[in-house]
């Protein structure tokens, strides 16, 4: 291709996004897109293409992304789209800004039912950010309760965004899908770029093939890329020779080069996914850009917990599918742990609360591995007496209150989006769970926009469980890392039968400490099954017991009647009995549930 | 010893705790299902010649008529010589048993009854869908004495739902009193798919917590010691002499054939049982013979030690050595602890349940089972 024939192309491309809350129908409305344009035939269309993996589909969630080229013929002329898909929550916000720095555009899907919700507002500001051409689609406009004129004015009431061209939709029907298309020609910029220039490709993803590596997904900028060329990540620094560079149509298919505005992958046979950072910025080693793109950033985990395998002999199995998982998902951070408890394990960071559930899951489903994970725990910046700093994610390995003299927690900036109804109820909770009220904003008549700084530890715990509790259900929440505070926090100890059990310990503040262990103790001691003698449950600060529950002795265990010679049934019983036993640790000398482990997690306040 | 179990699968009312294969049915079914059955005794004749016990269960044997019980017992008479057996056994309810009833019974040559009475207060018993009443379960001991049918059992359960620790002692002292010879008193096992759990789960209806179950066991244990009972097993008291014939084949895992829906038996290296369905059996046992037996495994190290330590007489250790691949030692110090709790004694060659093991059995059996498992492996 010569640089007429380049440009030429780069005036035919456009890339856009879709932007949407959990369940608003963006993957329904990709899917569309996807048959409209004959992308793929009735026969490969699986439900919900993009979402390829089974949690992904299950969950009604995207979790990593996709970038598929389409092909389209639109009154005599031809494109090619490039559809990036981004993950749509919260823990996934970086990644989010950068596949949409990846486009020039993006569609903006409303539900007409629903209304705007906070993490859609979130990422329409990330897609501002990134100057994105957006395109507001109003969504199953075929629901009854669809309410089309009110969700087109909060859009221009709370965006800006003139809806006056919006396509109105229902992606399940099909319905309206051909004026997205034109949209999408007519409102989206092509991409600009100088094919001359030295080569910066942006990477917003990742993927690892066993037998070819780990495979980014890029996006080019300026120049070219083709195989055989030197590359270099600008951040990281690895070099690695291209061995294959292709677009997804969505089954990968090998091109000769990228150039401009394309979107596609590069096989380089990278074996370290920590040298494919996502936002990182592609050169070629002999010809290197000046500047790398903007906006890369390292993530930090903001989420850690303990994992260990229920049954000890699956620590090195366990090991081996975190490593797994890594090369798919550099965000993911662990380390071994031990716990007096739970015997060899791992600390495992995770960018939020989603994230942490979608990688137990995925281990316990993908490598069947049995898992028991501690109650999750944040980061915390623990200055000593000696005034040395300490970062402390277990709560076990916090030092004597003794040697401490200052500890910081992190403070998130929490953004909530509720009815109106709702607003007293929520700014009552978000009071309690320690929230610092920042701001208010009606976007309409009926919603309101209220922020919080929330200390993440409460976040974590039960905040968002309680938030949807306290407007049934009609709130949403979008937060992002603020600041490290002061606060008065302690560690509160839980023993059972006299014994510490680390894997229980935790960190509240010192106002809830006291009514949180009466009610751990109590609900441990519902949690724990009878032994054969009295166990005490005691939570303690700083060696002080403050709260304490009694599990009685077992009276009885035995199968009293053995039927007519039936001793298959009496099999059954002691077998399940014995699984039961299987799924328990062994705490001096208590035999505790996988559940009790989790209690400190929900309580109810 | 070989034994013999022939399950009776009819009810006049089903009990609402009862997870066994039974039925409401009507004469022709109750007769097609005989039929059946007694075409499966004659499969086994050759076998039934050496039978030592028998015992008939249900569901409820005597939800059968007259002239079907006579024409059962015929049946048993023809390969089964009654002079030599040991015991013959029946189980009935208290409201069936009315003099004409006992003696069909004893002509038809059985020799020991089990009688289902469970409780004998009032709102219990209307809770849990028994149709006698406590004067019933009196009248009946009166006429089957005066019979001269003394060898008898009763059947009393306890953490039944509205029943209380005072109620289960008056049961028990009024039993006592009637120097009843032999009583099997066990704990409400509460089985999937029975309308009992649907109650429970639904609020309907509430169990004793396990408190007030375990001072119930507490109080059985005592009571039948004082009152000069051998706890043999268990759930099974007996007064000197009394104990059952039949039942122990089970707990020594000795032979014994099974006949009828859903009975189980052991016959040499095997254990089967039968389709659970009146129907399934009825039509299976007509077409295919024992080939409709669903067979299924025999563990002799096992199965010795997890029945034979629910008896006070607990297990030859070193017989069970002898006779097969069993390495007693390997299991010993797995045990320990339970040594060291009270709970299981070895007085070698014997190992046994002490009367507190016996409350805690499955904690024993289930470092048994870890033990076994790990010198398998």
């Amino acid at each position: 291709m010569d640089i007429q024939a380049i440009k030429k192309r780069m005036e035919s491309i456009r890339n856009f996004s879709i932007i949407a809350h959990i369940d608003h129908g963006k993957s329904t409305l990709a899917d569309r897109i996807l048959e409209i344009t004959n992308s793929v035939t009735k026969r490969e269309m699986k439900e919900q293409l993009l979402d390829s993996m089974d949690l992904e589909r299950e969950r009604g969630i995207t979790i990593k992304l996709n970038a598929v080229q389409i092909l389209y013929e639109h009154e005599g002329t031809s494109y090619i789209f490039h559809l990036i898909d981004t993950p749509g929550h919260v823990d996934f916000t970086y990644e989010v800004s950068r596949s949409l720095a990846a486009c020039e555009g993006a569609l903006l899907v409303v539900d007409a039912a629903q209304g705007i919700e906070a993490q859609t507002l979130a990422n329409v500001y990330l897609a501002f950010d990134n100057n994105l051409a957006i395109i507001p689609v109003i969504n199953k406009i075929d629901l009854p309760s669809a309410d089309v004129e009110q969700v087109k004015k909060d859009i221009e009431n709370v965006l800006a965004l003139d809806t006056s061209k919006a396509p109105l939709i229902s992606a399940k029907e099909g319905i309206g899908i051909d004026q997205i298309i034109r949209a999408i020609i007519e409102d989206i910029p092509p991409p600009k770029g100088d094919p001359e220039a030295p080569l910066r490709a942006l990477i917003f993803d990742s993927f690892y093939d066993p037998y070819r590596g780990v495979i980014p997904s890029i996006r080019i900028v300026d120049g070219i890329i083709q195989k055989g060329d030197l590359i270099k990540m600008m951040a990281s620094e690895a070099i690695y020779e291209v061995v294959e560079v292709g677009v997804n149509t969505p089954k990968a298919k090998i091109v000769p080069m990228l150039v401009p505005g394309d979107v596609g992958y590069v096989v380089a046979n990278i074996r370290d996914v920590e040298d494919v950072r996502v936002g990182d910025t592609i050169t070629t080693k002999t010809n290197q850009a000046k500047e790398a793109l903007p906006g890369y950033r390292i993530l930090n985990p903001m989420v850690y917990c303990g994992i260990y395998p229920l049954d000890s002999t699956d620590y090195l199995p366990l090991k081996d599918a975190l490593h797994k998982l890594k090369l798919n998902d550099a965000s993911l951070i662990f380390e071994p742990e031990t716990s007096g408890a739970l015997g060899f394990g791992f600390r495992v960071g995770f960018l939020g609360m989603l994230h942490l559930e979608i990688i137990q899951e995925r281990i316990e489903r993908e490598f069947n591995i049995g898992l028991l994970a501690t109650a999750p725990s944040v980061s915390y910046h623990v200055t000593l007496t000696d005034q040395s700093v300490v970062t402390i994610d277990n709560p076990a390995h916090l030092p004597d209150a003794g040697r401490i003299s200052e500890i910081q927690e992190p403070v998130m900036i929490a953004t909530i989006m509720t009815p109106k109804d709702y607003v007293g109820n929520v700014m009552e909770l978000c009071q309690r769970k320690r929230g610092v009220y920042q701001k208010m904003d009606y976007l309409n008549d009926s919603r309101v926009e209220i922020t919080y700084h929330m200390p993440l530890l409460e976040i974590v715990y039960d905040f968002f469980d309680k938030l949807k509790s306290s407007s049934k259900g009609y709130a949403s929440l979008d937060y992002s890392y603020s600041h490290y505070q002061k606060s008065t926090l302690v560690k509160l100890d839980i023993m059972i039968n006299g014994e510490n059990v680390d894997a229980l310990s935790t960190i509240v503040h010192r106002d809830f400490a006291y009514e949180r262990g009466k009610k751990i103790t109590e609900k441990l001691k519902d949690l724990i099954p009878r032994q054969m003698f009295e166990v005490p449950i005691q939570a303690a600060i700083g060696g002080k017991v403050i709260a304490r529950s009694t599990l009685k002795a077992m009276r009885k265990n035995v199968i009293a009647k053995c039927y007519g010679g039936d001793i298959s049934r009496k099999k059954k019983l002691l077998e399940k009995q014995k699984e039961g036993k299987k799924r328990m640790k062994t705490v001096g000398r208590v035999d505790v549930p996988q559940e009790a482990f989790l209690s400190v997690l929900s309580l109810d306040d | 010893m070989l034994g013999c179990y022939i399950h009776i699968p009819f009810c006049d009312k089903i009990c609402i705790y009862c997870d066994f294969a039974k039925e409401i049915a009507d004469t022709p079914k109750k007769s097609a299902y005989l039929e059946a059955l007694f075409y499966e005794m004659s499969l086994i004749k050759e076998t039934l010649k050496n039978t030592d016990t028998v015992y008939i269960g249900g569901g409820t044997p005597t939800a059968l008529n007259h002239d079907q019980l006579r024409l059962l017992f015929n049946e048993i008479r023809k390969y089964v010589d009654l002079n030599q057996l040991k015991e013959f056994t029946l189980e009935a309810n208290p409201n069936h048993l009315d003099p004409k009833t006992i003696q069909v019974l004893i002509e038809g040559g059985v020799t020991r009854l089990s009688l289902g009475v469970q409780s004998l207060s009032h709102s219990v018993l209307k809770t849990i869908g028994r149709q006698h009443d406590e004067q019933q379960v009196y009248q009946v001991i009166e006429d089957l004495r005066s019979a001269g049918m003394h060898n008898f059992s009763v059947d009393v359960m306890f953490g039944l739902p509205g029943q209380t620790l005072p109620m289960l002692k008056r049961d028990l002292k009024a039993l006592i009193d009637l120097k009843i010879p032999h009583m099997s008193i066990y704990a409400l096992i509460l089985e999937d798919h029975t309308p009992l759990k649907h109650k429970i789960q639904k609020g309907l209806l509430k169990l004793p917590s396990e408190d007030i179950e375990g001072d119930m066991f507490d109080f059985v244990l005592a009571a039948m010691k004082e009152a000069g009972y051998e706890h043999y097993e268990i759930a099974n008291y007996a007064l000197p002499g009394f104990r059952s014939e039949h039942n122990p084949i089970y707990w020594r895992n000795e032979p014994y054939i099974g006949l009828g829906a859903g009975a189980h038996g052991r016959l040499g290296q095997e254990r089967y049982e039968h389709h659970r369905s009146v129907k399934k059996y009825t039509e299976s046992m007509l077409s295919e013979g024992l080939e409709s037996l669903i067979k299924y495994e025999f563990d002799p190290v096992h199965d010795t030690l997890f029945m034979g330590l629910r008896m006070s007489d607990g297990v030859n250790i070193r017989d069970l050595e002898k006779t097969h691949d069993f390495d007693f030692f390997k299991t010993y110090h797995k045990l320990e602890k339970h040594f060291d709790q009270g709970l299981l004694v070895f007085d070698d060659p014997v190992l046994s349940l002490t009367t507190k093991g016996m409350m805690f059995a499955n904690e024993v059996l289930l470092t048994l089972l870890e033990a076994l498992d790990d010198s398998t492996r």
